[in-house]
Formats: C-alpha cells, structure tokens, sequence
C-alpha cells in the first residue's frame, strides 16, 4: 500500500511498441480488462484487444503483462475512503493495470476470501479490504495478492521470488516458516488452540537462526495489549 | 454477534486476565493425601523392580490418584473411582502374596487408603459447590480436565443448573458467564484456559497435596514483546492442622505420578531398519488403539474447534503431539486405498496394469537381491538415473512408477523390459491414482464437516460412516500417548490401525 504507483508510459505509446498477440492488462473509465493485443488504429483511434475494438482517448492505462491470460473483463474497481487517505487514488488507473505481484497471504482458502470481503471503516465510509489488496480470484483481471492454501503449499513451494510480503495465517501455514524466504514474513497464531506446537516450532526457529528485533522500536509497532509479538530477522 | 465483536471481547477478557491474576485454590484432603503418600512410595519402591510385574497396580494407583483430582465429585457420582479402587484392590491382592514383606506392606497401606476414599466426599465437592452456590449456577462454568471428568462432574452437577464443559468446548462455542472453576491444578489443562480466557475470572481447585502449582504460558510468552503473565493468588482451603503436609520420598516428581502410559513393546536396544522397514513409534490412540507413525509423508489431523470446512489438516510427523486428533481409515492406509481405487477406475485394463507392475516390480526386487544393493545402485548411477535415493519405494506395490519419466524408462531397459505397454500403463494408473485420492480425500473432509464434534470431544473418539463405495470408513481418534522408544516396522503396517490396551489407566 505503501509503494508509490508505478509509472506507466501514455497508452498511445504504450500500444505502438507492442508486438501482436502479447498479454496485455488495460483499464478504462468502467472496465478492467486482461486480453492478448491485436493491434492500433491510430487514424480511427482505435485499440484491439482480443478482436474487439476500444477508444485509445478512453483507456486511461495500458500495459503488458508477463504471463499469458485468459480474456477477461472485470467492472471497475474504485478507489474507498481508505485508498483516498493513502494517497492512491490519484494514480488509481495504473495502479489498477500494473499492480505489484508482492504480497501473499497463506491460509484456509475460504476464509482468507471471506475476510477478504469485510470491510474497512473511518467515520461513515467504508471500504473492503480486497480493493487495497486486490486478492487472486478466477474471475479478477487485475490482482497484486496471491492467496495460497496451506494445505496444498507443498505443490506451490518455491513462492515466486516478486514475493516481498507474506502472511501465514495458522497453525498449518505457520508450519512453513521456514520454508519462506520473503522480505517479510508474518505468521499469525491462535493462543486459543490447544495445540502450541506451532508456537513452539516459531521459537525453535527463533533460538536456532534468529537474530533478535524490537518490533516497538526497530518496527515501531506496539503490541495491542493481549496480543504477544515476536520480532526477530533471518540471514538469507 | 459478529467474528470482530467476538474477538474484541477475548481480547477484553484476557486483559482482564492479565489485571486480576487468577485464583489456585487449594483444598485440605486428608484421606486423599493418605492415599497420593501410599502412591508415592508404590512408585518410589517399584522404580528399581522389574516393570511387568508393577505394570497394572501402578497404572491403576496413578489412574485413581488422576481421577481424585479431575473428578472430585461425591462417591455416588463416581463410578470411576468406584472402579478404579475396586481394580486397585483386586490388583493388590494378587500381588501381596508373591511379594517382600516390605513390598506387602506397601501394597496393603495402599488398598486400604485408597478403601478409605469410598467413605466419604473428597472435600473439593463441597468447596467447588459452595462456590457456586454463592455466586449462582447461571454465572459459572466448571471446567474439566478431560472428556471422562465432562462426562463424570456433569452427572453430578447437573441438577444443581449448572454447565460443565472441557476446555476445547469453551474455546469453541463460547460461554457468557463471568467466572470458569477449573477442576483440577493448571498443569492439567491447556495454557489456553488462561492465555486466551473465556471468562474475565478463572479458578482452580484441587487437593493440597498436589504439588505442582506452575502456571502454564503460550509458547511465545518468555521471549515475545507483550508476552502474557498471569499472576496468581493462592488460597488455602480446610483445616491445616491436620493437614496433608505432602511427604516427599526421594525424587518423586508429579511427572512420575499422573497417569501413564504403558508401552507392550519392551524398549529395544537402536538396530538398523531392515529392507521394507521404516523407524516408527508407537502411538496410543482414544477407542483402545494404537497406530505406527513413521517419519514419513504428512499425516491428516481433525481440529475440532474449527467449523466445518477448516477442520481437517496435514500435519507434519513431529508436530503428532498428545491430544491431537488424528484421522485415520479403516483397515489400508491412505496409500493402500488410493492405490486400489485407481486399480479400479482402470476398468478393462485392470488385470494388463497389475501383471506389468508386479513384473517391473519383481524384476527389480531380484536385480537388487542377486548384485546386492551397492553394485545395483552403482550400475544405475552410471545409466544415468537421477532418482537413485528412491528405489526402495519403488518396489512398493502401491507406488505407480517413479516420478521422472526418464529415469522410468531407463530402469525398464535396465530390466530388459519393453518400454510399452508397462511405461503407459504405469503412468495412467498414475494419474489415476491422484484422482482417487483426491476424491478419498473429498469424501474425509465432507464425513468430517458432517461429524458430532461434541462426541468426539466427550469420548475421544469418533467412528466416520462410509458414504460410498470404495470408502470403508475411518476413525478420527485423540492421541493419547507417544511412544519414546523407536522401532522397526514393515512399511504397510505402519499408519494401521491396531487394537491395543497400553491406554488402559490413560482413559
């Protein structure tokens, strides 16, 4: 949330260098939209994506996109009170279009989309959660967060190394701490469960490999009472 | 009330927690005392003596000594101790014939203090009913430390409108009352009950002869900023002057005195696995059954205190801990069952699949039988085969083919087998077998959302209906004792389960 926006080049020049048949992700006034490139009609101005045929004045972002797609089109998503206090909303087109692949979160699957969905909230307005974190789903052209079972993790393991932040939420996902090697890594316990061992195994590691952090003054963040933090770096 | 409202509020309680401390109340209990000193000499006395001779009466001592605290209820609501005494006595009197003088002794002093208990209510009844007399049945919950002490308090307190619950249950469904009794000292339930406390007041009572008083905390407490301690307050309960002054023989701590398990294998001294053997322990499970866990691939685990959907998950070996609740199938393991379910699905090509594996299979085993491990390994290498490291597991009738499709190939010319059909039949009952085992595992997970979580809780255990063919059903069962000791099994009989009776005097 923090990154500044990426700057991308206009759309007129944008769609001249680009080569027939690559990915491309645009966004427009109402659309986000994912399709291969067909080409540019600059005389009627008029860009093809995937056979149809949109006004270039009217695309406000346009980029290609590395891996290939499948064509698909997804209302708008449009920036909340949260977003606009972040300063985002201003570069929100192609923030939209070239999102940052960094962040993963790690969990029970339908839970993590379920709270996904819940909202945030300042004064009145309110805002859910996956706007600002744009969440992988089949039907999203547009997305900046990976969402990863943990129950299947070993079929995804190595994470791709764009990956900057990961949250692992459980004992299941926390089994893979390890086995991490972002920038960031938060695993989030549940003191309710009777079984400590994913604790006992986050302390293991800490004794065996960890150098020590204050999170209230390296990462100057305090603890909200009731909750138990602990903060230490690993050599890569 | 909504899941942020819901957290909100634990996060009050356990503030409130943390501000207030917690009470340890500890009851005077003469005969109770009289009877945890004759324990601690039977155990102190029989360390040095062969083990299988003492097995069942100190099973059976440390049994009632464990009921005493987590089941302190009147006699007439106690078939437990009931029957632990009866079987203690019974015990003892086999025994007292064929033993020293000395050892006799032991064992009389023991049967007739552990008689006297049947005379009259442990005092901790009467302390525990007063308090909720006092504070009124509609305000507190009584917490037990095991399904056994649910079932046993909940016979007794029922009509005195109060609810008993373990601590799983709480964590789970919550409870809106403002003050948990705790039957039994902290030692006896999870740190939970106070590092993520249900009410904003939390007491425990147990006899004053119990020694351990420590306080349990989350596994990151000591080292984690915000870490969470609990103060406590100690009160004592009854007269003192005749009180249970605790004796102490020699080393015995209250590790030696809780119930334990008993191991039917006698340890062994550390050998070497034989070929088709793997290092296991033993592990005794709810429903009198035990299992071999090998160190091997993870192993699926119930969390009954997730909703459905979240309840199953793949543990790693050593995160197997007691109390966990394990999901095992009926008769073959998960691999056994895969393995002839995608036999199955191969319809016609059934009997062509098992004769070309069984050859590529035998061929190799008698390849490795007659060069000798080394020199097969070695004239493989030079081949090019990258795998080596797995051609154990290759053998294994239930494995479909190695992973790589090259080395595949050229361990068949290896064999002089023809590529075809062996190499396409193999592959397919791969791939078939990934779809049978995904759909066994679609069919746990949905018997498993379908399950009576209470029950498994009360009792330990519970058995999961089959739904379809193909799936004989499977047991989701608490762990109940790991096996310190490692031993050699064949690879199919570890993950099956077994009927044994090591978790007598656990239950």
């Amino acid at each position: 949330m923090a990154s500044p926006a990426p700057v991308l080049p206009p759309v007129r020049d944008v769609a001249l260098s680009l080569s027939v048949d690559t990915p491309v992700r645009a966004v427009t006034q109402s659309t986000v939209i994912t399709e291969n490139f067909r080409g540019v009609d600059l005389d009627r101005g008029r860009l093809n994506l995937g056979g149809y045929e949109w006004i270039l004045d009217k695309v406000d972002a346009l980029t290609p996109i590395p891996h290939p797609t499948t064509a698909l089109r997804q209302p708008i998503i449009r920036p909340g009170v949260i977003c606009q206090m972040a300063g985002m909303s201003s570069d929100w087109a192609a923030r939209l279009c070239s999102p940052p692949e960094d962040f993963a979160l790690i969990g029970t699957l339908s839970w993590l989309r379920e709270n996904t969905n819940v909202f945030l909230a300042r004064g009145s307005e309110r805002e859910p959660i996956s706007s600002i974190l744009l969440p992988t789903h089949p039907d999203a052209a547009t997305w900046s967060t990976r969402l990863y079972s943990a129950l299947k993790l070993d079929d995804d393991l190595p994470l791709p190394e764009s990956l900057q932040g990961v949250v692992l939420d459980g004992t299941t996902a926390a089994q893979y701490l390890a086995a991490i090697e972002t920038k960031v890594v938060i695993a989030i316990l549940d003191r309710s469960i009777a079984d400590q061992t994913a604790g006992e195994n986050v302390v293991q590691y800490y004794n065996s490999r960890g150098n020590p952090l204050s999170l209230k003054h390296d990462v100057r963040w305090t603890p909200t009472p009731g909750i138990e933090a602990l903060g230490f770096w690993i050599p890569l | 009330m909504n899941r942020i409202d819901d957290a909100m509020k634990r996060y009050a309680l356990t503030q409130e927690i943390i501000e207030n401390g917690i009470e340890l109340v500890r009851v005077s209990d003469s005969p109770g005392a009289r009877f945890d000193s004759a324990v601690r000499k039977l155990v102190l006395h029989t360390q040095s003596e062969p083990p299988d001779y003492w097995m069942d009466l100190v099973g059976c001592a440390r049994a009632v000594r464990g009921r005493l605290i987590t089941q302190p209820q009147p006699i007439e609501f106690n078939p437990s101790i009931d029957s632990g005494v009866s079987d203690l006595i019974k015990e003892s009197s086999r025994l007292k014939h064929r033993v020293s003088h000395e050892s006799s002794q032991i064992i009389r002093e023991l049967a007739k203090s552990a008689e006297d208990l049947l005379s009259s209510a442990p005092p901790v009844s009467e302390i525990l009913l007063e308090s909720i007399r006092e504070l009124g049945p509609e305000k507190c919950v009584i917490v037990a430390a095991n399904s056994a002490a649910v079932a046993g308090l909940d016979r007794w307190l029922r009509k005195h409108g109060v609810s008993v619950a373990s601590v799983g249950q709480l964590q789970r469904d919550g409870m809106f009352v403002s003050q948990a009794y705790a039957v039994g000292p902290p030692r006896f339930f999870p740190s939970s009950l106070v590092t993520a406390p249900i009410t904003a007041a939390l007491t425990y009572l147990f006899p004053s002869w119990f020694t351990d008083r420590s306080i349990p905390s989350s596994a990151l407490a000591s080292h984690a900023e915000g870490g969470i301690q609990i103060r406590p307050r100690f009160y004592s309960v009854g007269d003192a002057s005749k009180s249970d002054e605790v004796i102490t023989y020699g080393a015995i701590s209250e590790a030696d005195l809780i119930p334990q398990p008993i191991w039917s294998t006698p340890p062994v001294t550390l050998k070497r696995a034989r070929p088709g053997e793997v290092a296991a322990r033993r592990v005794l499970l709810s429903g009198g059954y035990s299992m071999f866990l090998d160190d091997g691939d993870r192993i699926r685990a119930v969390d009954p205190t997730q909703q459905p959907g979240g309840r199953i998950s793949y543990t790693h070996v050593d995160s197997v801990k007691i109390d966990t609740y394990l999901l095992l199938r009926d008769g073959a393991t998960d691999r056994q069952a895969s393995y002839d379910a995608a036999l199955a699905l191969m319809g016609a090509r059934r009997d062509d699949v098992a004769s070309t594996q069984a050859e590529w299979k035998n061929k190799l085993q008698a390849r490795l039988n007659r060069l000798g491990e080394t020199r097969a390994l070695s004239q493989l290498a030079a081949l090019g085969l990258t795998t080596l490291d797995r051609v154990e597991a290759w053998i294994d009738p239930t494995l479909a083919r190695p992973k790589s499709d090259r080395d595949f190939a050229l361990l068949l010319e290896w064999l002089d087998i023809p590529l075809q059909p062996t190499f396409r039949l193999a592959t397919d009952l791969a791939r078939k077998r990934a779809r049978a085992s995904a759909n066994i595992a679609a069919q746990l997970e949905d018997a498993v959302d379908a399950m009576d979580v209470s029950v498994l809780e009360r009792d330990g255990h519970v058995r999961l209906a089959a739904k379809s063919t193909g799936f004989r059903g499977a047991l989701a069962t608490r762990v109940l004792a790991i096996s310190p000791n490692i031993e050699f099994v064949q690879r199919h009989e570890a993950r099956v389960l077994m009927q044994d009776r090591g978790a007598k005097w656990l239950e």
